[in-house]
């Protein structure tokens, strides 16, 4: 009965982003269906309407009525009295042509669909990539960033290609290693002075409270845990 | 005064002489032209009605016709014909057998080595639900066994010994003493076997012939003969009275010295095609078609379809339908006769007839009717049977080969017997 937490509330939550997935997703699959269509429409279809055609099944319908023709004339059976019987041996034998090519059309086109659907799978597969790249791209490089940023690198800046997503929190993400970068270089040097000053022992103790002071604003700018105890 | 007269006369009887030498010449050159121009237009069929890259030519001129493999076997033997007539080179023949021989090794198909009757031309799988089958595949190696031979030395030979030795010939008996006429995955054998006298001695003569798998030669003996006299000849017929029964297997083999007992099949064919001729003769003044000369009863194209049309004796099917290859395939047994039939045909029915390939498949003139289309085995009948009435081009290649020297031998063929 409770709510499920972090439940989401809003499925547009980026509409720049999935405005533009959904256009890279339409396109694909427009792309793959029209191409299965195309097939099925000019593959099975127009053999099938073609075979099926009534000039095909005329020329199909004499060629079964001579076929029969040539088997009573082997077997010397051409009275007329069978020539009734004759027209289902010819409907027989049309049967089976029909048959035949009805087999023929789809073995033909089974295997010209297997190759395309390979083509397919390949577009697809390739397109995938294209696209996940475009998101992998930059995760990767953030999580690079990360692992520089906690070994303690702060010079460095994230870019990402023109076309590469995660483009609006670039600018956040650069700011945030640009502040942590000005905090950590004005302590580093607000803590050299310190100890310039000791060295030339002119160091007052309003000097040095001021460069406590420094410090501890900057410092105070950081919400911390209490990750680090002084045991 | 008496010189001069006989100058005269000399000089008219030289021109006289001269004039009809012309005649006789020229009539002899019509004949052997016409021939070679059947024979060559005939041919054009198999180069436009078979696929460059199978080999596999089409039953027939119709749109989305099947390959018959019969058909594949007259264009192998006919590519032969077409080099010694230069027609084509002999690379180009090479280049298509090769096609052919690579079709039927690694696209055509079959089973136990026989191939399918009807096959996708450009794929060689079987279609119509067509059967295995024996006689089609006999012709197809009758062509493939040529141009082995006609090719020899080449890989051309290898392929074509090789796709014959593969045919399980007796497999087809189906543990019987005859033939079947082919078999159906679905429905196994057809109930049909060769039982009686028809185009199926150059099936026995391969299948006895095998070196791998052949059948009991005794075999041989199994079939029926059934005989009829016609104008006192002895005729060894056919069911049907098919011209073309008794011409595909003279197609290949050179029946003339061979004896089945005391039957010559040559001999055979001959009287066949007489009385196919005179039993046309005797039906003109019910047909207008025979009324007007033309004869050559065989299975054709008809105005009510593909009928095995013939004469007697047989069943003698027949409704005034001729096919112009008829007459003129019997040209090795009734030169005479199939010559003039061939020069009547061509000369009165030209225009409806004659087309690009040489002759379309029939027609019928009590029905009005004129077929529009070519049958390739009966363009490829044509061209083989004028080839050996011109050269004896086929018959020569053919008996030079083992499985028909060893046919001949094992039942014994080669004495007569009474």
């Amino acid at each position: 009965m409770c709510a499920t937490p972090h439940r989401r509330k809003r499925y547009l939550i980026n509409n720049k982003i999935q405005l533009r997935y959904s256009i890279y997703i339409f396109i694909t699959l427009t792309i793959v269906s029209f191409t299965s269509s195309l097939c099925l429409t000019l593959g099975i279809w127009n053999l099938a309407v073609n075979e099926f055609s009534r000039q095909s099944l005329k020329n199909r319908l004499q060629m079964a009525s001579q076929l029969h023709d040539y088997e009573q004339a082997r077997i010397g059976n051409e009275n007329k009295a069978v020539s009734r019987l004759s027209k289902f041996r010819e409907i027989d034998l049309l049967s089976i042509r029909e048959k035949e090519i009805l087999q023929e059309i789809l073995k033909k086109n089974n295997k010209e669909l297997a190759i395309k659907a390979i083509l397919l799978f390949l577009f697809i597969a390739l397109g995938t990539i294209f696209l996940t790249h475009k998101i992998a791209g930059p995760l990767f490089r953030f999580q690079e960033t990360f692992k520089e940023i906690k070994n303690g690198n702060l010079a460095l800046r994230v870019h990402l290609r023109r076309t590469d997503e995660a483009q609006e929190i670039l600018p956040y993400l650069n700011s945030m290693i640009g502040s942590l970068d000005y905090s950590i270089s004005k302590i580093k040097v607000l803590i050299k002075n310190i100890y310039k000053d000791l060295a030339k022992h002119n160091v007052s103790t309003e000097d040095l409270t001021r460069y406590k002071n420094d410090i501890e604003l900057e410092l105070e700018r950081y919400t911390t845990t209490d990750a680090y105890k002084i045991v | 005064m008496h010189t001069k007269l006989f100058k005269i006369t000399l000089g008219i009887l030289l021109i006289l002489f001269l004039f009809s030498t012309e005649i006789i010449f020229s009539e002899i050159e019509t004949d052997e032209v016409l021939l070679a121009k059947i024979q060559k237009d005939s041919f054009k069929y198999f180069l436009d009605f078979t696929p460059e890259e199978t080999g596999l030519t089409c039953d027939s001129s119709a749109i989305g016709s099947p390959c018959s493999i019969a058909a594949v076997g007259f264009y192998l033997a006919s590519l032969t014909i077409a080099t010694e007539n230069n027609w084509i080179t002999k690379q180009n023949a090479y280049e298509r057998a090769k096609t052919v021989l690579n079709s039927l090794k690694n696209k055509a198909h079959g089973k136990n080595g026989f191939f399918y009757h009807f096959i996708d031309p450009k794929t060689g799988k079987r279609v119509w639900g067509s059967e295995v089958s024996s006689i089609d595949t006999a012709l197809l190696m009758a062509g493939v066994l040529l141009v082995g031979d006609y090719f020899k030395g080449t890989p051309i030979e290898t392929t074509a010994k090789k796709l014959y030795e593969n045919v399980q010939w007796d497999w087809m008996l189906n543990n019987s003493s005859l033939i079947s006429h082919g078999y159906k995955p679905e429905s196994g054998f057809l109930p049909y076997y060769w039982d009686t006298y028809s185009e199926h001695l150059i099936l026995q003569a391969l299948a006895i012939g095998s070196p791998t798998h052949p059948i009991p030669p005794h075999l041989w003996n199994e079939w029926n003969r059934f005989e009829e006299y016609n104008n006192d000849k002895r005729i060894v017929y056919s069911f049907t009275g098919s011209l073309f029964t008794y011409q595909f297997s003279h197609a290949f083999i050179d029946f003339r010295k061979l004896y089945d007992m005391d039957i010559n099949y040559f001999e055979n064919s001959t009287y066949a095609t007489l009385a196919n001729k005179n039993f046309c003769k005797n039906l003109s003044s019910k047909y207008i078609t025979y009324e007007n000369n033309y004869w050559g009863l065989t299975a054709c194209l008809g105005p009510s379809g593909y009928k095995a049309y013939g004469a007697k004796p047989g069943r003698a099917y027949n409704d005034g339908t001729i096919a112009p290859y008829g007459s003129i395939s019997s040209i090795v047994f009734t030169p005479e006769k199939s010559i003039s039939a061939l020069n009547h045909l061509y000369n009165t029915q030209k225009e409806k007839l004659y087309g690009q390939y040489g002759f379309k498949d029939a027609f019928n003139l009590d029905r009005r009717w004129f077929a529009r289309k070519y049958l390739a085995i009966d363009q490829g009948i044509t061209i083989l049977m004028i080839e050996n009435y011109r050269s004896e081009l086929i018959w020569k290649y053919f008996m030079k080969l083992t499985p028909i020297k060893r046919w001949i031998d094992l039942c014994g063929l080669n004495k007569k017997n009474s």
